[in-house]
């Protein structure tokens, strides 16, 4: 199956999705990113390629530095799929509600507390 | 050990909702595919399995139509917990199976992971659906820093500020 890249596959990993958080407000260098995780920096190098390859970040050298901007732009798409999914998921419910009521039998709460009444005392 | 948290923590969406029914009700409701056909899917469609193994791996292939389109998904199921988790990855496929692209959208994940978990409160069932873009691909290419992450608090709260963000 093919590999895309783009901005599902950018979040899929929640390390990325912490690397988004980190920089949407301001860019950040590699190695500062690097710090903030307890993983190799090697590690989150291929990280923040992938996230330039699915166009959430670019990359900009800065003398010896290389410093991460977002692309949040292209983090919309991701937004309006969350929109969608989550009404198909709200209509979901409701149908689902509906079959429940339908194959459930009819009955009256408020027998619990007599039941339990009856009940034995273990003490 | 996996655990509950961890996942919660990769969910980008997460939906809840009380069913005035018993666990066992709505357990059976996402386990049985002839319950399953009757709520599942879009308004307007109908439900269809072709194909049923409520395993672990296991696929769940069905069709959905209406008057004017087909349509057929799948799951596969992750982890399963009766009567408290049903664990599966959906996508949009062809009539064997094989992963599509969805049909009405340009930007849908090709796979998207349903984190589904039910408990029960004074004889109704809280469902709850964790969910998130997977691509397993990726995740065996990075499958090493797995469990390396440090900070797993504010991984969804991150995206939850990008999106308060970003619909600003």
């Amino acid at each position: 199956m093919e590999t895309r890249r783009d901005a599902f596959h950018a979040i899929s990993d929640p390390t990325r999705r912490q690397i988004i958080g980190m920089i949407a407000h301001r860019n950040l260098n590699l190695n500062t990113i690097a710090e903030n995780f307890d993983m190799s920096r090697q590690a989150i190098s291929l990280h923040i390629k992938i996230l330039r390859e699915c166009g959430l970040i670019t990359i900009r050298q800065e003398g010896r530095e290389r410093f991460c901007e977002a692309k949040l732009q292209n983090l919309r798409e991701v937004s309006s799929w969350v929109d969608e999914y989550k009404q198909f998921w709200t209509r979901n419910f409701e149908s689902l509600e509906k079959y429940l009521k339908k194959i459930q039998p009819i009955k009256k709460d408020g027998n619990k507390k007599s039941k339990k009444q009856r009940g034995h005392s273990r003490h | 050990m996996e655990t509950k948290s961890q996942k919660n923590n990769e969910a980008i969406l997460v939906i809840e909702k009380e069913f005035d029914a018993p666990v066992r009700s709505v357990f059976n409701a996402l386990s049985d595919p002839n319950a399953l056909s009757q709520w599942w899917g879009p308004d307007g469609y109908r439900m269809r399995v072709t194909k049923f193994d409520f395993n672990p791996k296991g696929m769940c292939l069905f069709k959905m139509e209406n008057q004017e389109h087909v349509m057929w998904a799948r799951f596969i199921y992750g982890r399963i917990k009766s009567p408290e988790l049903v664990e599966f990855v959906l996508s949009f496929s062809d009539e064997n199976g094989t992963i599509t692209r969805a049909p009405f959208f340009d930007n849908w994940p090709l796979e998207i992971m349903n984190v589904i978990t039910l408990k029960s409160q004074n004889g109704k069932t809280i469902l709850k659906n964790s969910c998130f873009p997977v691509n397993a691909t990726a995740e065996e290419i990075i499958s090493f820093n797995h469990n390396k992450s440090s900070l797993s608090g504010g991984m969804s709260s991150s995206m939850e500020k990008l999106n308060a963000l970003l619909t600003a």
